[in-house]
């Protein structure tokens, strides 16, 4: 056993309770994987025999794989292939002696590693990945991060806090970009249910088997359409945000009614998904409003109702948004993130007609409310707004949406129209989208640090897209594309390419145990020295060179002057002071003169022997 | 030169050559044969063909260390203390028949010879310099000796056994064809053995050749029941005589070959304990075959 | 695991024909794992554990290739044994020559622990193998199994070869009475001892007028100095008790031979001479290595 080899077990350790530091405790699997990282480390604690040893090496490879499960990520990943390495050199410690250190055994891990992976890459793509057995709802219990929540009550917020936390990513691999900055709006939520004080959304929360559900395998995008790939943080939200346009390509996605887009895919916390980028038409935009559009606990806000009912006098529903619109931009209305809490009592008459301060929530609420009282069909919706459109070095660019640029809004329906996406904070003074636009410049975040972030990022959607975004769909493309119709050889080519594999990546492994490294004169000696052996020639035990080309020289007097020649620079070379390069060069260029003249040789001598029999 | 020393020593050239090797490379000889096989002969040669300011102590069982190193003589003249030095004091002191004086003596000239230096009576006198003992040993089997211990086998840097002279040399000899010691013309002066010494040391040695004299010792040390293990100070032996004997060659460089041609004169007596017949050698033989050669 | 035909003979060279490979106990669990990561996997629909579960599974596969190279073709001969004492272990020369790299290679003679694993390069190796013989005279260890599980424990590779050539062993040594008989070179009883001894350095005897030949070393200063005459002294070395040895009577012979055994070695400890006595055989006295060897061989013999 190496010295190195505890050092490399316990690193490994190290780093597996590295990669626990980001589970969501709440998770049942990840109580599962501190369980087993614990009991691995408690195993090697006591561990003293080679074959416990053993054993805590194969439970840290499955600890990275329960790892690699929970968190697939870009980050997470890299980490867990790192203590995949150093397991398998801690095991290869065990196994090589006492000699190797801890550079030898890494090396020859990375080797075996690397020499295993073709195998492993071709069972990978190709072999056909199973259903889920059963939907034993691992991924349930993920708690709630965003600054989205189903529930929606302005007035009970005082101050509304930043975070910079990342959301969700979009990119358009297949070409094409974001909507301009002011018509960027990512909807996720509607808040159809108003009881005075909150807004609910009838979204399911997430957990609920899409067995029940048709599934059906969604047309795949056409060639030249474009495709927006999402990739969003863990939000404990079935729904998920989209642009609004285009068809869900993946069979987990399902399009609800009033427009929201829920992903019932288990397990993962993170979620990718993509959708085409092609406009479409907009189902949910034309479905009719039901009697909840308008549903609204009367007496609440008597001063609201009473300006509603101003409006509900005019003929049209368009009038009645203008009115309204009017409205707002004649009072002076201030965009702000501490408005400080409303009154329990008639909390939308305080804002909107003695505060005047709030954030989308607060306008989109009280717009909405006046909309309803004034007999127009409106409802909520939670999403989010803008984005920074990033271009990383080497990549597809994505729009980078971050927990800040959580917003609310409104949609009305109108006749004729449909839904309507009303935005009354843009109404207000000092919205921070509208400023921006004003000054000309999307935040951002600058100095080095950010610009290493969006590069990362970049990296990370690349890696969602080819990694996490290799399902069995993808791998039914990839063996149609390869095969054709001929679905049937598909296990021949498997266990084919397999064995190709085995006998490259022996083949490789081979070649670099029996690569010396050392003097290139030496190798050029034993070259010579191989094709002396295979005529039948071997020097005899502890003998010198010159001796053995004296001898050889007697047994074969033709060879009597290459041979001198050559071992006369060797020696010179390798005894002599003062070593060249150019004379190196010359004594291999007399080695392979050698060399070929013992063929040579060796030809002429068989043909002597066929011409006598 | 050797063509010089090899008339006196008739069909021996390859004992002389590894003789004058061993001078060269500053170490002491010893030569082990039976009697009458021209060992006093051979020693007589090298120093008088360098002209060394030579003398000769026959070892004998009443010897004693002060015989060697001289002593402090009270002059009743003076009524004072002088010392008088031994004939350690001289530049080749040929040891005849080491082996005849008893272990006290034995080991007072191993010490002169390792520290090259000798202290009588509280006080220290340096030896002169080149300083060589060249010492002869009967075979052990000869009655009335005693025999060297290992560690002081060690300070020889080379042991020589003549054996019989071929026949063709010995039907010279007895034609009365050689010639005797005395006779011999010298050839170099001290200074010119310094100079040669000196040369010895830059010898080069490359990487590859150190090498192989490592792999000689390690493998010497990894197998204990073939001989002792081979010490540091045997590899610094096997070193210095390859260096001196590729001086001999004729080249500025040492190559294996060199280390083959001396190690059995270098290593034989440090493997075997000083226990075995010296006509045998078997050991180093054997430790030669077990490393590669090829370098 | 340990079956399989044994090779005969001085040399042997391990083919696919003479090497059994089987998974471990370590390889099954491996297997266990990559189906337990392969349900993970499918389960959760994860990359991760799909990938490195197939990994594991082409990292069985590979092992079971490379194991098996460890040893294929590798020559085994013995080596020449050097003779070794009863009551400890001794050690056996094994010489491997190995085509390509060997790794984790362990050597086991039957009934020992194996060895510690080593790593071989390419050429040719001798090792030593510890053994207890089972008693004096020449005798084989028994069965070798030479055996590998590098480089990732997954599978072990063995062969088993009984290797022909013998090892003198000497009986154990074991302090007891030895017969001590008179030494033919010791004074007689009743003979003057003088007779024998010889002029020395070690043990002062007496005077003897001066002679100028005489060293100056020798002279005898005080008398000198006292006015009393030149006197030389004289020393002397004491003669060599060299006892022959022989068994013990009224002991079992066995036992007779582990002490004469003890006492060798002691004597050739201490640089003394000694001769053996033995029936059928006898050694006359002498000392150093090769007469210690000698009268050890004797006793290995010894009927």
């Amino acid at each position: 056993m190496s010295r190195a080899a505890a050092p490399l077990q316990w690193l490994t350790m190290g780093l597996l309770a590295l990669g626990l530091l980001g589970l969501t405790p709440t998770l049942s699997l990840s109580l599962l994987a501190v369980g087993l990282v614990v009991l691995t480390a408690l195993k090697l604690r006591e561990a003293r025999r080679i074959e416990e040893r053993r054993t805590v090496a194969l439970l840290q490879l499955v600890c990275a794989g329960l790892l690699a499960a929970l968190q697939p990520e870009l980050g997470p990943s890299l980490l867990q292939g790192l203590a995949i390495l150093l397991a398998l050199a801690g095991l290869l410690a065990l196994e090589l002696g006492a000699g190797p250190d801890w550079r030898v055994l890494l090396r020859r891990s990375l080797q075996v590693l690397l020499a295993a992976l073709p195998i492993a890459l071709v069972l990978f793509l190709l072999l056909p990945r199973m259903m889920p057995f059963t939907n034993l709802g691992w991924g349930q219990g993920m708690g709630a991060v965003t600054g989205l929540s189903d529930t929606m009550e302005p007035g009970a917020i005082a101050r509304l806090g930043v975070s910079r936390d990342a959301a969700a990513r979009v990119a358009f691999p297949g070409g094409g970009g974001p909507a301009p900055m002011d018509q960027r709006y990512w909807r996720v939520l509607v808040h159809e249910r108003f009881d005075g004080q909150s807004w609910r959304s009838t979204t399911p929360r997430i957990g609920i088997p899409p067995a029940a559900l048709p599934v059906e395998a969604p047309q795949p995008a056409r060639p030249g359409e474009g495709i927006q790939l999402w990739l969003t943080e863990p939000s404990g939200l079935a729904a998920v945000p989209w642009s609004g346009r285009g068809r869900p390509l993946s069979p987990d996605l399902r399009l609800r009614r009033n427009g929201e887009l829920l992903n019932q895919s288990p397990g993962s916390q993170r979620r990718v998904y993509a959708l085409t980028d092609s406009a479409t038409p907009d189902d949910w935009r034309s479905q009719p409003p039901r009697p909840i559009n308008l549903a609204l606990p009367r007496g609440e806000n008597p001063r609201l109702e009473a300006l509603a009912d101003g409006w509900q006098r005019l003929g049209d529903d368009r009038e009645r948004l203008r009115a309204a619109e009017r409205w707002f931009r004649s009072q002076a209305f201030r965009y702000t993130l501490e408005p400080g809490p409303l009154p329990r009592q008639a909390p939308l008459d305080s804002f909107l007609f003695e505060t005047r301060l709030g954030f989308c929530g607060h306008y989109a609420s009280a717009f909405t409310t006046l909309m309803r009282a004034a007999g127009v069909p409106a409802r909520v919706v939670s999403g989010y707004r803008g984005g920074q459109w990033i271009q990383p070095l080497g990549g597809t660019g994505y729009v980078d949406l971050r927990q800040a640029d959580a917003h609310a809004w409104s949609e009305v329906w109108l006749q004729g129209e449909g839904w309507r996406r009303v935005d009354p904070t843009a109404w207000a003074d000092g919205d921070p989208l509208a400023s921006a636009a004003v000054a000309g410049v999307s935040r951002s975040s600058t100095g080095p640090w950010g610009w290493v972030q969006q590069q990362w990022w970049g990296l990370d959607v690349a890696w969602a897209r080819w990694w996490l975004g290799y399902d069995r769909d993808r791998q039914e493309a990839l063996i149609s594309r390869l095969l054709g119709d001929r679905r049937q050889w598909l296990g021949l080519v498997v266990l084919l390419a397999v064995g190709l594999c085995l006998a490259a990546s022996l083949g490789g492994l081979g070649w670099l145990g029996r690569r010396r490294r050392g003097d290139p004169l030496r190798l050029e000696l034993e070259r010579t020295l191989r094709i002396l052996a295979d005529q039948g020639v071997t020097p005899q035990a502890g003998e010198t060179l010159p001796d053995f080309a004296e001898r050889l020289a007697q047994l074969r007097p033709t060879l009597a002057s290459p041979l001198g020649a050559f071992v006369a620079l060797y020696q010179r070379q390798r005894f002599a002071p003062g070593p060249s390069r150019a004379r190196s060069k010359e004594t291999r260029r007399l080695g392979r003169a050698l060399r070929r003249s013992l063929k040579n040789g060796e030809s002429v001598r068989e043909a002597v022997q066929r011409g006598r029999s | 030169m050797i063509s010089a020393i090899g008339g006196v020593l008739l069909g021996k050239e390859h004992e002389v050559r590894l003789a004058l090797a061993c001078l060269l490379a500053r170490g002491h000889l010893l030569i082990e044969d039976l009697p009458g096989m021209g060992k006093t002969t051979l020693a007589e040669a090298l120093a008088r063909s360098f002209g060394l300011g030579f003398k000769r102590v026959s070892f004998t069982s009443d010897l004693l260390p002060a015989d060697l190193t001289g002593l402090n003589v009270f002059d009743p003249g003076e009524a004072s203390f002088h010392f008088q030095p031994g004939p350690l004091f001289s530049q080749v002191l040929l040891a005849d028949e080491i082996n005849r004086a008893s272990p006290r003596t034995q080991s007072a000239l191993l010490e002169a010879m390792a520290a090259g230096r000798v202290s009588v009576d509280g006080t220290s006198h340096a030896l002169p310099e080149p300083f060589l003992v060249i010492a002869t040993q009967n075979g052990l089997d000869q009655g009335g000796t005693s025999a060297l211990p290992e560690s002081q086998l060690d300070r020889f840097l080379m042991r020589l056994s003549l054996g019989y002279p071929p026949r063709q040399a010995e039907r010279a000899l007895l034609l009365g064809e050689g010639q005797r010691p005395d006779g011999i013309v010298r050839a170099f002066g001290p200074a010119d053995l310094l100079e040669l010494q000196d040369r010895c040391d830059h010898q080069h040695c490359s990487p590859a050749l150190l090498d192989y004299v490592l792999d000689l010792l390690e493998r010497s040390r990894r197998q204990p029941a073939q001989g002792h293990p081979l010490s540091p100070r045997a590899g610094l032996a096997l070193v210095a005589a390859a260096r001196a004997w590729s001086l001999l060659e004729g080249r500025d460089h040492v190559i294996p070959d060199d280390v083959q041609a001396v190690l059995a004169a270098v290593c034989e007596h440090r493997m075997d304990g000083g226990q075995r017949g010296s006509s045998d050698p078997e050991l180093s033989q054997r430790l030669q075959a077990g490393v590669d050669g090829l370098r | 695991m340990d079956f399989g035909r044994p090779q005969q003979g001085e040399r042997v060279r391990l083919r696919m024909r003479s090497l059994y490979i089987l998974p471990t106990r370590f390889g099954w669990l491996w297997l266990a794992g990559t189906v337990l990561l392969q349900v993970v996997g499918i389960q959760m629909q994860s990359n991760g554990p799909l990938l490195l579960s197939f990994l594991m599974l082409s990292l069985f596969l590979l092992a079971l290739h490379l194991t098996h190279f460890n040893l294929q073709g590798v020559e085994l001969s013995c080596g020449v044994p050097a003779p070794g004492f009863a009551d400890a272990p001794v050690a056996y020369p094994i010489r491997l020559r190995c085509p390509g790299p060997s790794e984790g290679v362990r050597l086991r003679l039957a009934g020992k622990e194996p060895d510690l694993p080593l790593s071989l390069p390419p050429g040719e190796h001798e090792l030593l193998l510890r053994w207890s013989p089972p008693g004096r005279g020449w005798q084989r260890p028994g069965l070798l199994r030479i055996q590998t599980t590098a480089p990732l424990g997954l599978f072990c590779c063995w062969a088993r070869w009984q290797p022909a050539a013998s090892q003198l062993i000497y009986p154990a040594r074991r302090a007891g009475p030895v017969r001590l008989l008179a030494s033919a070179t010791a004074p007689l009883v009743g003979e003057r001892a003088v007779a024998s001894q010889r002029d020395g350095s070690d043990d002062w005897r007496d005077l003897a007028p001066h002679r100028p030949q005489d060293s100056p070393t020798r002279l005898a200063w005080k008398l000198l100095a006292q006015g009393r005459g030149e006197y030389t002294k004289r020393f002397r070395d004491l003669p060599e008790a060299a006892p022959l040895l022989a068994p013990e009577p009224g002991v079992p012979l066995e036992d007779a031979l582990e002490h004469l055994s003890e006492r060798i070695w002691r004597l050739h400890g201490q640089g003394l001479s000694y001769g053996l006595e033995l029936p059928g055989q006898s050694v006359s006295p002498g000392r150093g290595l090769v007469h210690r060897d000698q009268c050890l061989a004797a006793l290995a013999w010894c009927r």
